[in-house]
């Protein structure tokens, strides 16, 4: 410990608490009360002077007597270090005020990149998109343009960057130039999906990535409902984008509801197995949004009027193409019939709608608007 | 004494001279072969002893040496028969002084009647460069023969009439006979087969329609995606339909292919592009050609034509990439035992896919596949190959309700009437080059060709930002582009037409994404 200046023992002891087990920031807390502070629950257990109230616990005790647990912290602190990779802690400045008031709060928070309060956020402007890693365009399209809209009007975006509708939340956030954060299930050094290795790095440049585990930890499966918890509890509201009826993204719901926070959920498709979550949340009364607008409503942030009504710049097959989409016609074909013009004319329009910004290709080949 | 005889073997695709030499030398009597001949040219000794004999005239008597001359060519098959046949006769004191005129080409049955052979269309086409002007061949062969207009050819059904025939030049007694005359007019075959299905059947399918007539127009290769049951199939295998008549030349190329795999469509000349279907369980050999002795495989067969490849995803990953050769070269290789055969094979790929493992990506929401599983499908498709399809177009299922509202689609006739117009514009342009159409241009004559005013360039720029195109896919666009513009007859390539082009890069797009 000697060689560990003062700052950062604080650290390194909260990280050696939060190995103590889970939840960690019940445990810890009694640890420090029981010891009488940080700096005397470290010399007690290098003492192997074991208080009475840990006694009770045996396998407490002796965790917290072994000297491999304040090795591993040191080690924990050290690579933490070396990656560039900070460490908040309920009572230290920059952990997030929101997540202070949930009840398992992680006792340590490892992050990367800027976080929230350092980026202006002070808490209350932070929403997280939730919704299925196996989504449809449709909900895809969502999550992109619902984030953009949000991040354009100063929301910070969270999600847990998974696959589908988490990515889609980021990027449309990251393509509004807003800030974006990233809840991990594993260290957050890890890069889990694999595919997102340049989302990663493209929030790490605007944005933050946090987790409660300690550097280099697998994404184990068994991570990622706990996460859930630290999504909804840093956000004001948690907005549902397409869920199917038990899902991840229901866990964060009910983990939201628990936290006393804002729930949000944008209807689908009855039929459709990936919205039964949402429109089973909205029919139980959260508030079912069709809009940006509908959010920042009920959030009480002004919104932001969008420059110009699309259609008005448009003329020709663009503005057939424009109107045709708006209209649910999203395939070529349906377009190419909708507007009754040629097929040329018609692709040579959606491109230009494309680069100017109005209209978007999904990966499936349908055409929505932004 | 010897004599000599002018007959044919098969090379490929190709027909070569060969000099059948007989000598017959005092000794006892024997026959034989020698010329590097497999088992079918060796046995044949024993049909020509009884043909001879049983057309009544004698088998010469003493050491009979027939040498298939150039010797270290290996021979096949039984069409040099008659030739040897003739040679024997002629050695043994048969007056012929004009056989060296001839070409004898024949299989004979041991009562000395001639059977027909495969590949008399390469021999006689061979012949006819040569000079030889004058070909004896099997009835059955005539119709295929008479397809060179520049030899005459002369059916016959036995050795006898072989020998009269050649005869009646020579001694000036019997009317000498007319060539034969092509009569298979009447019997023209179809081979579009499917062509009979029209175009104006595909409804609701515009876009892929679009992108079939483009393809067709500037031969371009094309790769339709969609779920089972959306009508992939059904617009590819009316593509042939939609396709210009092979020109004569081009049809003197296709059909000897089909002759020389003796299939029945090389009966009379091949005029409609071939097209040939090709499944997943295809293999190398049956793809590209193959064998001991090396035969065209489908890639020849649909020279000129379509090749269909259904599931491309599903087809083995080396069976796919043996097309890259044929693909960029417009010919295939084959090397077998130290000799290498090249067949023709410039065709245009059709290809169809699932887009993804359950074929449902492109049905709003029915995908049960994981994003990962989606991708995994379409990465099997070998990339180099993927790389040289121009044109990839979703196909998605089309509703009841649009199949059967009026909407009626273009007849293939009045498609087909715009492709041949692109297809004109595209020959004169190219009259000076090695390519004929848009899709077989590539780096320096694509920017010769499809070059851009400074509007395109910057739309092209835009769009290449904005989805990162490669230069590869630069140039495709340009040569949709490019197409697009011929088709409506316009000799400069507009901002539309480039914006048209940049839609059929699908699954580029997607797989950028996959990055």
């Amino acid at each position: 410990m000697a060689d560990i200046v003062n700052a950062s023992e604080n650290a390194v002891i909260h990280i050696w608490l939060s190995l103590m087990g889970k939840p960690n920031y019940r445990i810890s807390e009694m640890i420090t009360s029981s010891c009488g502070g940080l700096r005397n629950a470290w010399d007690m257990s290098e003492k192997r002077h074991v208080p009475d109230e840990i006694q009770k616990n045996r396998r407490l005790a002796e965790r917290f007597t072994d000297p491999s647990q304040r090795e591993r912290a040191l080690d924990i602190y050290r690579q933490c270090e070396r990656k560039g990779i900070g460490a908040v802690f309920p009572d230290s400045d920059g952990y997030p005020d929101l997540l202070k008031e949930i009840i398992n709060r992680p006792s340590v928070l490892y992050y990367a990149g800027r976080l929230p309060c350092d980026a202006g956020k002070d808490g209350y402007a932070m929403l997280s998109v939730v919704g299925s890693r196996r989504c449809t365009p449709y909900g895809r399209t969502n999550a992109y343009g619902i984030s953009r809209e949000l991040a354009l009007a100063g929301i910070g975006i969270v999600s847990g960057m998974a696959r589908g509708i988490d990515s889609e939340a980021h990027r449309g956030a990251l393509s509004a130039g807003g800030y974006t954060l990233a809840v991990l299930g594993s260290g957050t050094d890890i890069i889990y999906p694999p595919e997102n290795a340049r989302l990663y790095s493209e929030i790490l440049e605007k944005g933050c990535v946090i987790s409660e585990y300690p550097p280099g930890t697998q994404p184990y499966r068994s991570n990622f409902p706990a996460r859930n918890r630290i999504i909804s509890g840093i956000s004001a509201g948690t907005l549902v984008i397409e869920a199917a009826r038990s899902s991840g993204a229901m866990i964060t719901v009910d983990r939201a509801i628990e936290q006393n926070r804002n729930v949000y959920a944008v209807p689908g498709n009855i039929t459709s197995e990936s919205s039964q979550g949402c429109n089973s949340l909205i029919r139980s009364g959260v508030v079912c949004v069709t809009s940006h607008n509908d959010i920042l409503a009920d959030m009480n942030i002004e919104s932001r009027e969008r420059e110009c009504g699309w259609i008005n710049g448009l003329y020709g097959a663009e503005a057939a193409c424009a109107s045709a989409i708006n209209r649910g016609y999203y395939t070529v074909n349906d377009i190419v019939r909708y507007a009754d013009m040629s097929i040329t004319d018609i692709l040579s329009a959606l491109t230009m709608l494309e680069i100017k910004c109005i209209v978007s290709k999904a990966e499936d080949g349908t055409y929505r608007l932004v | 004494m010897t004599a000599h005889i002018n007959t044919f073997g098969l090379r490929g695709v190709n027909g070569f001279l060969v000099d059948a030499e007989i000598n017959i030398s005092k000794g006892l009597p024997y026959l034989d072969i020698i010329g590097m001949g497999n088992t079918a040219v060796r046995e044949s000794a024993g049909r020509i002893r009884a043909a001879i004999e049983n057309m009544g005239y004698d088998m010469p008597l003493g050491r009979i040496t027939v040498n298939l001359a150039p010797a270290g060519v290996r021979k096949e098959g039984a069409c040099y028969d008659l030739a040897i046949a003739m040679g024997i006769l002629k050695c043994a004191g048969c007056d012929m002084p004009h056989s060296g005129r001839f070409g004898f080409i024949g299989e004979l049955s041991l009562d000395g009647f001639l059977r027909p052979v495969r590949g008399v269309l390469s021999m006689v086409k061979e012949a006819a460069r040569i000079g030889i002007r004058k070909c004896i061949v099997p009835v059955e062969n005539a119709d295929e023969a008479a397809l060179i207009d520049s030899c005459e050819i002369y059916p016959v059904a036995s050795v006898q009439e072989a020998v009269h025939t050649v005869c009646s030049f020579s001694d000036g007694s019997g009317e000498v006979r007319t060539p034969w005359k092509y009569s298979g007019g009447t019997r023209m075959r179809d081979m579009r087969g499917e062509a009979r299905a029209d175009f104006a059947d595909v409804k609701g399918q515009e876009q892929a329609v679009r992108a079939a007539e483009l393809a067709a127009a500037g031969g371009h290769n094309i790769l339709f995606m969609g779920a089972p049951g959306c009508g992939k199939t059904m617009i590819a295998t009316r593509m042939a339909g939609i396709l210009p008549e092979l020109t004569k030349e081009e049809a003197l190329e296709v059909t000897p292919v089909y002759s020389v795999l003796n299939m029945p469509e090389s009966a009379s000349l091949i005029t409609r592009p071939p097209f040939r279907t090709v499944y997943p369980d295809v293999t190398k050999a049956g793809l590209t050609g193959g064998g001991g002795t090396p035969v065209p495989g489908e890639i020849s067969l649909a020279h000129k034509g379509i090749l269909f490849l259904d599931e491309l995803a599903e087809f083995g990953r080396n069976v796919i990439q043996c097309l890259r050769q044929p693909m960029e070269t417009g010919a295939v290789s084959i090397s077998r035992c130290g000799e290498t055969v090249t067949f023709p094979a410039e065709f245009m790929l059709v290809a169809a896919s699932n887009p993804c493992r359950c074929g449902n990506l492109f049905e709003n929401g029915k995908c049960i596949c994981t994003p990962f599983q989606a991708k995994e499908y379409l990465s099997r498709i070998s990339r180099p190959v993927l790389d040289r399809i121009d044109i990839q177009v979703p196909v998605r299922r089309v509703d009841l309700e649009n199949t059967e509202s009026g909407h009626t689609g273009e007849s293939s006739e009045a498609i087909r009437d715009r492709v041949i117009k692109a297809r004109l514009i595209q020959s004169e342009r190219y009259r000076n080059e090695s390519v004929r159409l848009n899709g077989r241009l590539d780096g320096a004559l694509v920017r010769k060709y499809c070059a851009v005013d400074a509007e395109c360039e910057r739309l092209l720029r835009i769009c290449a930002d904005r989805e990162g195109i490669s230069v590869r896919g630069y140039e495709k666009i340009l040569k949709i582009a490019r197409t697009a513009a011929d088709l409506e007859g316009r000799r400069d390539i507009t901002s539309k037409d480039i914006a048209e082009a940049v839609q059929y890069r699908f699954l580029d797009s997607y797989f950028q994404e996959a990055v």
